[in-house]
């Protein structure tokens, strides 16, 4: 198991290189420059050309994306082409709200979604089935910025009882309170989401189990009911769900973007997205590394936690 | 396996009980928030991003804004074009080349030391080195001793133009003779002195990186930094010394919303204003914003035109360029997409600027000379241009879309294309491009530099006129306002003839404030320049 994840962490080294080298090659295929953005057109061209060397665009492409690297090695990732602010620290600053609101998010949404789906299997084609197939159809189907811009109207202009923006209200001291507050409306959308997907998989993942012989096998030996579903039926079931909720940390750093942009939550969707449009290089890439190693991460401790759930799955030698 | 199993058990309680028990901390926190929050304060909601908040570089109108609370400008710019002193009590000059600045003699840094004209020397010479790169450095290309792009010379360290007379008094030479207005227009406002004693031991090439341009510890304005997080929020407290008078508000913050949420936030009251052209309220949202209760609203004047960049070499003949524009029906944008609001703008000016001719009338709405010049010039109409338009502003999308039917009317194919705003430079600058629709705002004051990019040699145009060049140069060292206003008219009258770069429309930026905010006033020029007397009631 050990040799096995050391070698899943040095096979993941050129992944993360070839990412970074493909990403860059597509920005500075992308028209316009961190220049372009500065000011309106009338600078003069020497002081734009200042600029270009001040930010180090004036040399090759190859030789801006091998200094990149060569700072990176020394834990570097450079300053924002926009606000020289340290790249790291624009990341790491944002990297907590996101966790935070994705976090919660996935914790709530699982928690409704594994119960869920494993009633709804249970008493399939039941009014509660179909209620659960139902909500989990709409989780799925109704858009994120409608959904949120829906509660804002609901909660934030219509009976004022929750902010609409932002993660603590400013000119407060803040507290637990107040950020409690300001997740509710971005955590019950993104929760519909997470929750609407796994009730499906829970579902149809628990309807193949109570299928297989072993159930019956367990029934006829006498064992009560309860114990035949959680102790031989759900355990199995929620096996595959572990790969499920490994695919479901991607797939919110994606859905956080316009989350995010809706609540104006200050995480890194955000970010991402104003960095793409000032083309600051150099945040564009902090923030690509980033969004690759939370991948290949996620993945990793996805195939750990299989072994671990699943004892027919080795991963010696 | 059975005291695995226990032992997961026993975690799994333990998560659960911390799930419950955690939001029960957090609401024993939220009783006693209140009486600790009671700040007062005003939100002010932005659109765009201040996307740095270093005084020696601001980019964007919302960095201005929020970099000059803290490094105030010798003068500022109010909504009657008249200039207000601020760090200088007064800039006089008696032959438009020798400039006498006097600087307020209370004005004291946050540290408690005066600003000196030492501070500001020390800024002109931080601004006019290129290892700076500083995005305003060509405003001080008219100094003596700086070249056109505002930079000093390698290997010199002192500007020939510059001169400290006593601790509070300077004098600044112009190469050229320059109207006072210029002057102040350049230097007054967009010099923001920064404090030496803190800076001067940064290297230049490092000055941009350091942490004091990220979090500025010592500065001169009404209001200080505590937090800025470039895409959401800038907070900021009061400078209690602030020599003018302490501003009566604690705390002054800009939230960067979506162009929508301005109004449902004025509504919520999460935020209590906007900046009419900074923090913009989307033309759909007028009517439902001049309706809200406890919001007044203020109509703001015509400031941003839209402009068809037209490439010269897609289309070379001055006849297709004003074909083009008598097809454009823009008293239907205005009257139908605007709603009024807004106004039809041909050439350059709007008529907020002082320098407007009113007699040059806009091209009238006439698709038959549209046609009969087309015809004329031997257009040929299986040609098809490409219109590039700025992507995410609605109403400039409708607006394009009801131009390339216009186009289309007269027998000139047009074919949309949505671009980001770095695309869309990118193109026009290369001259990859046949039509384009671009916002361009002018500096009122003082539209020359604006006014010479778009019409001399090197312009995305590919334009040019000979007698526009004299015009231009006349322009640069004339001093006398009549023949400056008469110069600027002439140019008006070549540009109704050649149709370089067609305008299409002005939009009137809608300002909303909460009537709990006394004094402030949302504005496009000089709305902080009382900010210490805002007031919430």
């Amino acid at each position: 198991m050990f040799n096995y994840v050391i070698r899943r962490i040095f096979i993941a080294i050129p992944v993360l290189i070839g990412v970074t080298i493909i990403n860059f090659i597509i920005m500075s295929m992308a028209p316009g420059s961190p220049v372009d953005m500065l000011i309106s057109p009338q600078i003069p061209a020497e002081a734009l050309a200042a600029k270009r060397i001040e930010l180090g665009l004036d040399a090759p492409a190859y030789v801006q994306y091998l200094s990149w690297f060569k700072h990176l090695l020394q834990g570097d990732l450079g300053y924002s082409m926009i606000t020289y602010e340290p790249v790291l620290n624009m990341i790491l600053s944002r990297m907590g709200p996101t966790l935070l609101l994705m976090g919660v998010s996935l914790i709530i949404g699982v928690a409704i979604a594994v119960p869920l789906g494993i009633l709804s299997a249970r008493k399939q084609y039941s009014k509660l089935d179909y209620a659960a197939v139902t909500g989990s159809f709409l989780g799925i189907s109704v858009p994120n910025f409608f959904l949120g811009l829906g509660l804002i109207y609901v909660f934030s202009i219509w009976l004022k009882i929750l902010p609409s923006s932002g993660m603590t209200t400013l000119g407060s001291e803040g507290g637990f309170g107040d950020i409690l507050l300001h997740l509710i409306m971005p955590v019950i959308v993104l929760t519909a989401n997470v929750a609407g997907r796994n009730i499906r998989y829970v579902r149809s993942s628990m309807l193949e189990i109570l299928e297989q012989d072993y159930l019956r096998t367990a029934r006829a030996k006498g064992l009560k009911e309860t114990l035949v579903i959680n102790r031989h039926a759900v355990r199995n079931a929620l096996i595959p769900i572990i790969t499920v909720l490994g695919m479901e940390i991607p797939i919110l750093f994606g859905g956080a973007v316009v989350i995010e942009q809706i609540f104006s939550w200050p995480g890194i969707g955000q970010l991402t997205m104003s960095s793409i449009m000032s083309r600051d290089y150099s945040t564009i890439m902090g923030l690509n590394l980033t969004a690759a190693v939370i991948v290949i991460v996620a993945n990793l401790l996805t195939d750990i936690t299989y072994a671990l759930v699943d004892p027919r799955i080795k991963y010696s030698k | 396996m059975k005291f695995n199993f226990s032992m997961k058990k026993s975690i799994t309680t333990l998560l659960v009980a911390a799930l419950f028990i955690l939001p029960a901390c957090g609401n024993t926190n939220t009783a006693s928030q209140p009486s600790a929050s009671s700040k007062k304060a005003v939100n002010i909601g932005i659109t765009f991003s201040p996307s740095t908040l270093n005084p020696l570089s601001p980019v964007g109108l919302a960095s201005s804004y929020v970099t000059g609370l803290m490094f105030l400008p010798l003068v500022d710019i109010d909504e009657d074009l008249t200039y207000k002193p601020m760090l200088a009590d007064s800039i006089e000059t008696t032959d438009n080349t020798t400039f006498t600045i006097k600087l307020n003699e209370k004005a004291k840094w946050t540290d408690g030391t005066p600003v000196t004209s030492d501070d500001v020397i020390f800024t002109l010479k931080l601004m006019a080195n290129p290892k700076v790169a500083s995005v305003y450095a060509y405003t001080f290309g008219i100094l003596e001793g700086l070249d056109d792009s505002g930079y000093l010379q390698e290997g010199k360290t002192d500007i020939s133009g510059v001169k400290k007379v006593d601790e509070h008094t300077l004098e600044l030479k112009t190469k050229a003779p320059t109207t006072l207005n210029i002057f102040k227009d350049t230097i007054g406002r967009y010099l923001l002195t920064v404090p030496q004693a803190a800076l001067k031991d940064i290297a230049p090439e490092n000055i941009n990186k350091s942490e004091f341009m990220q979090k500025p510890t010592v500065t001169n304005g009404p209001f200080k930094l505590v937090e800025y997080n470039r895409d959401h929020f800038v907070q900021m407290d009061a400078n209690k010394d602030y020599f003018k008078g302490a501003p009566k508000l604690e705390q002054l913050n800009f939230k960067v919303l979506q162009g929508t949420a301005i109004s449902t936030q004025l509504q919520s009251g999460e935020i209590d204003m906007n900046i009419p052209s900074v923090g913009v309220i989307p033309i759909e949202d007028y009517e439902k914003v001049k309706g809200m209760e406890g919001i007044s609203t203020v109509d703001g004047p015509a400031i941003a035109s839209q402009f068809m960049y037209i490439n010269e070499k897609s289309v070379p003949d001055a006849k297709q360029r004003q074909a083009i524009s008598y097809a454009l029906n823009r008293e239907l944008i205005v009257n139908k997409l605007l709603k009024g609001n807004g106004e039809v703008v041909d050439g350059f000016f709007t008529s907020y600027s002082p320098y407007v001719d009113t007699n040059v009338k806009p091209v009238a709405f006439d698709p038959e000379k549209a046609k009969s010049l087309l015809q004329e010039s031997g257009w040929d109409t299986g040609k098809t241009l490409n219109l590039s338009v700025l992507s995410g502003d609605s109403t400039l999308e409708n607006a394009a879309n009801i131009m390339a039917e216009n186009l289309k009317s007269v027998g000139i194919n047009v074919k949309i294309q949505m671009a980001d705003l770095a695309t869309l430079i990118d193109k026009l600058v290369k001259m990859e491009y046949d039509l384009g629709i671009l916002t361009v705002s002018l500096t009122p004051i003082n539209p020359l530099p604006d006014v010479a990019y778009f019409l001399q040699e090197g312009n995305p145009n590919g334009y040019h006129n000979v007698e526009i060049d004299k015009l231009i140069t006349l322009l640069k060292s004339e001093t006398d306002e009549a023949k400056i206003k008469g110069y600027y008219s002439e140019l008006q009258k070549i540009v109704a003839q050649d149709v370089p770069m067609p305008s299409i429309y002005s939009t009137k930026a809608l300002g909303a404030i909460n009537n709990r905010v006394t004094v402030a006033k949302p504005k496009d020029f000089g709305m902080f320049i009382n900010v210490n007397e805002w007031d919430v009631k």
